[in-house]
């Protein structure tokens, strides 16, 4: 009996103070001290992610391939930009995007997924935070491929949800065709392509781009960022809107660090 | 004691590097059902306070999962033998299935099964460990 309301007042204890935690928390009055905990065990949790990533990456020629693929994928999109910038004789835009002055090289320190190596992370734990002028919502890109973005910040931390998330919604255009419509995150490397009306033309092999919605005080993304190739169309006559599968050339359960673009 | 929390403090720094599976949440269940001790809530309290300043969670979210969750195992233990193999594996599906909901993992209910799985073959692991230990107590009193 004894032992029965001593759990029961251990209990009442912690989740009372959980729950003020918790909504102390809300207010940001804890991220001081909560950051500088995370910056002592962050170098742990570097060497787990980094001695995974090593283990996982060499076992395979794939990371090679992979990488050659995201050049081609990257070269054919820079080639196109510039054949379009010339047809439109805007030759004061010849530059690479976004502009290297503003990305900050970050190192992800977390990357969790359900088997490391197999199965894509959902997010990214990277170190850089607000101390390195990083704020919600900021695009990460790896070369001029989309990443994701910034969804929470701490001091020295970020966590960025990537492009492929199932709750991750852009703005898109196509590189050739100029066709917009919005793409929405499936889980894993693919993503889906939606609200493209009939009128306008998408076909399997085309890049989808970055839109461009960056705000002021730099968060959003800017323009011109791959974010995937087309796979399929699906145009029914009948339906409103032309539906497409879209594959993003990052394999994010391979990548050791990313860039995020910072104003 | 010490090989317990060496193992907390690697199954936290898997779970916010590398991988989803809740291999804290796997210890804390065993912890509870092997040693039916309160420390339990505390070593839970912690875990997931360390769990939020890692995963960059809002803190204390985690903890009022595991703290509820392990008042749930010993509500149990009130009227259910709790040291078996179905409730081990039962109370990891669930808990597991719960924790990965909150957390938006994806593959849910194969992680759930991989956990519960995992968190039933550690709990044979410890009857193992506890009958050997048993054993060889038994042989050096003979003696």
């Amino acid at each position: 009996m004894r032992k029965r309301s001593k759990i029961s007042v251990v209990f009442f204890v912690l989740l009372t103070l959980s729950i003020l935690i918790f909504l102390i928390s809300l207010t940001g009055i804890l991220s001081g001290p909560s950051s500088i905990f995370a910056k002592i065990l962050s170098p742990f949790q570097s060497i787990s992610f980094s001695g995974f990533n090593f283990f996982t990456n060499s076992s395979t020629t794939k990371a090679k391939i992979e990488d050659e693929n995201r050049n081609l994928i990257s070269k054919m999109a820079d080639y196109n930009k510039l054949v379009r910038e010339n047809r439109a004789l805007r030759d004061q835009f010849e530059i690479q995007t976004p502009k290297s002055t503003g990305l900050l090289p970050a190192k992800i320190v977390g990357a969790p997924s359900f088997i490391p190596g197999v199965t894509d992370p959902t997010f990214l734990i990277i170190d850089k935070g607000l101390k390195d002028r990083v704020k919600i919502g900021n695009a990460v890109v790896v070369k001029n491929i989309l990443v994701g973005k910034v969804t929470s910040v701490s001091d020295y931390f970020s966590k960025v949800s990537i492009v492929s998330n199932p709750d991750f919604l852009i703005n898109a255009m196509d590189q050739r065709t100029q066709a917009q419509g919005i793409v929405k995150g499936k889980g894993g490397r693919q993503l889906m392509l939606n609200n493209v009306v009939q009128s306008q033309e998408v076909k399997a092999g085309d890049i989808l781009i970055t839109k461009g919605d960056q705000k002021e005080d730099g968060t959003g993304f800017p323009p011109d960022l791959i974010i995937g190739k087309i796979m399929s169309v699906d145009k029914k006559p009948s339906a409103v809107f032309q539906i497409g599968e879209v594959q993003s050339p990052l394999d994010f359960s391979y990548l050791s660090e990313v860039f995020v673009v910072v104003y | 004691m010490i090989i317990l929390i060496l193992l907390f403090v690697f199954s936290i720094i898997l779970e916010t590097s590398v991988v989803t599976i809740p291999l804290s949440l796997i210890l804390l269940l065993n912890f509870a059902i092997a040693t039916k001790k309160t420390s339990v809530f505390l070593a839970g309290f912690i875990c997931g306070l360390i769990l939020d300043i890692l995963l960059l969670n809002p803190l204390g979210q985690t903890s009022i999962f595991f703290v509820v969750f392990l008042a749930l195992v010993f509500l149990y233990e009130r009227k259910f033998d709790i040291q078996t193999f179905p409730f081990v594996f039962g109370s990891s599906l669930l808990g597991s299935l719960s924790y990965l909901i909150l957390i938006d993992a994806r593959y849910i209910l194969v992680q759930a099964l991989v956990s519960a799985l995992l968190s039933t073959a550690f709990f044979w692991g410890l009857i193992q460990a506890d009958s050997l230990h048993l054993r060889n107590k038994k042989m050096l009193y003979e003696k």
